[in-house]
């Protein structure tokens, strides 16, 4: 992740399993369309997309960071998950999606969760829900149990994401939230260094805001 | 057409790849019409065709991965009118294939992006037609691309990226300076034989010579891909956003068949080199 003033560059990459709505869940967010069959994601599909986010407090100032996320939507049939690191190495962030009409696709969340956290040193995971228009009809896993789960794995802070693609409940606002948590960590990263050259006043103006730059590129 | 069939007549398929004028005739495109029979003759399907046996596939007990494929069905050509509905023709076709495959291969079982062959194959030949030529194209031109580790695509991206670094060397240093490796985009191209990459009346095209040249087609090919969209990487793709945008969504208007073919006919590639490469 690199930043430049108040602007950066994000790698984010979603994962899980086959037919839980990677993609449609990607291209609600990018495109704002849906279709009930998107075509299967062979290997992974590359997106991007730009974002605002308003009101961080960056040096004691309140600030606005306009955010490139670079969005790696993978492949969910189980032997494409060999590959997965190639993908979440060098992310930022993570989504790991399941279907919450599929109680497996649920179980499998684990395990992500646990090569990520293995394999990867500080990546913000995300675990989300989809197909929360299904809820009444065919929900499998309750959003308290999934709650529960993402509490006691990531941190009471977190929470989990009910969306729904089609009809777009959700989606902005998960986005946003991984987004704005990103611009957070990266200026959080950026403080906790700076306080450490805080005894450093030697150093010019200029060779101050460059060794910024170059510590930012995480 | 009539020189099709007196060249199918004629010849062996075997004997036919140093014919300069059966290549003429391949990079001409093989005219619609017959395009599934003489791939079907190229391919070899006659060896593995047994009578019988599809029907006794179909009849087969339900497998595990049979739900891997049934949750793919309508994902295949979502967009192809011919496969867009639930329980037309085109879907229940596809399914039976794919299905009656992984009972004929269990090794290979199913991996998505055989569904994009198997939708293109029923749109030129009949259910059991297209069965018997998955069957050939898998065995000759495609081993291990569909194993569960698949074994011999990893190997082949990384020969692919050997062969870009001597065949292009400049785009091949910008590429891996910012971390773009083939893997990321020859997996959908190679696993899908192009039909995502390309506009249809490239992929037929592409198809014809990739029977007729076999898996070696499909480095030249890329590479052709590569060599039409150099200056394009080289001057408008500084970073690594650009170029994945670009080779995981080439823009349909750039990829003309005759300029991808006349590439790819160009590039300098022996089979020794690949096959050195792979061992490595």
């Amino acid at each position: 992740m690199s930043m430049h003033g108040s602007s950066l560059e994000a790698k984010l990459v979603i994962l899980g399993s086959q037919g839980v709505g990677k993609t449609s869940l990607v291209m609600r967010y990018v495109q704002n369309t849906f279709s009930p069959h998107s075509a299967s994601t062979i290997g992974a599909s590359f997106l991007t997309q730009r974002m605002q986010v308003f009101g961080v407090i960056r040096r004691g100032y309140v600030d606005d960071c306009r955010v490139v996320l670079q969005i790696w939507d993978t492949a969910g049939q189980e032997r494409f998950r060999s590959m997965a690191p190639m993908y979440y190495r060098g992310a930022n962030a993570a989504i790991l999606v399941y279907d919450i009409t599929s109680e497996q696709s649920f179980q499998d969340i684990s395990s992500w969760v646990e090569e990520l956290q293995r394999n990867t040193g500080d990546i913000d995971i995300h675990v989300v829900g989809s197909k929360l228009d299904l809820a009444e009809k065919s929900r499998e896993v309750p959003q308290e149990r999934a709650q529960a789960y993402v509490r006691n794995t990531l941190g009471s802070l977190h929470d989990v994401h009910e969306v729904s693609a089609k009809d777009a409940t959700g989606v902005d606002e998960l986005f946003h939230d991984v987004t704005r948590s990103l611009v957070e960590r990266t200026y959080e990263i950026e403080r906790t260094r700076r306080e450490r050259q805080a005894g450093d006043v030697q150093l010019r103006d200029g060779r101050q805001e460059a060794s910024d730059q170059a510590c930012c590129n995480v | 057409e009539a020189k099709w069939a007196a060249i199918m007549n004629k010849f062996q398929p075997s004997s036919i790849r140093k014919s300069k004028k059966v290549r003429r005739l391949i990079k001409q495109g093989i005219p619609d019409s017959i395009r599934g029979t003489v791939w079907m003759y190229l391919a070899n399907v006659d060896k593995y065709r047994k009578p019988g046996v599809y029907a006794e596939l179909q009849d087969r007990e339900h497998l595990e991965i049979h739900e891997t494929i049934e949750r793919d069905i309508q994902r295949c050509y979502p967009n192809h009118v011919f496969f867009a509905e639930a329980q037309g023709e085109g879907q229940a076709t596809l399914h039976n294939v794919l299905k009656a495959y992984a009972h004929y291969n269990p090794a290979v079982g199913y991996c998505q992006g055989m569904g994009r062959l198997v939708g293109l194959m029923l749109m030129q030949l009949s259910e059991e037609d297209a069965f018997w030529l998955l069957v050939a194209t898998i065995d000759q031109h495609l081993n291990g691309y569909y194993s569960p580790n698949l074994g011999r695509l990893r190997v082949d991206a990384t020969v692919f990226e050997h062969l870009l670094a001597s065949h292009s060397p400049a785009l091949a240093k910008h590429l891996s300076d910012n971390g773009v490796v083939p893997l990321m985009y020859v997996t959908q191209w190679f696993l899908t034989l192009f039909t995502m990459a390309l506009p249809w009346s490239a992929v037929l095209r592409v198809w014809d010579v990739f029977y007729f040249g076999g898996n070696k087609f499909l480095f030249r090919v890329a590479l052709g891909i590569l060599d039409i969209s150099r200056d394009v990487l080289l001057r408008h793709c500084p970073e690594n956003t650009e170029i994945l945008s670009y080779l995981l969504h080439l823009p349909a208007e750039k990829m003309n068949a005759d300029d991808i073919l006349r590439a790819a006919f160009k590039v300098r590639l022996r089979r020794q080199d690949i096959d050195r490469l792979a061992k490595r």
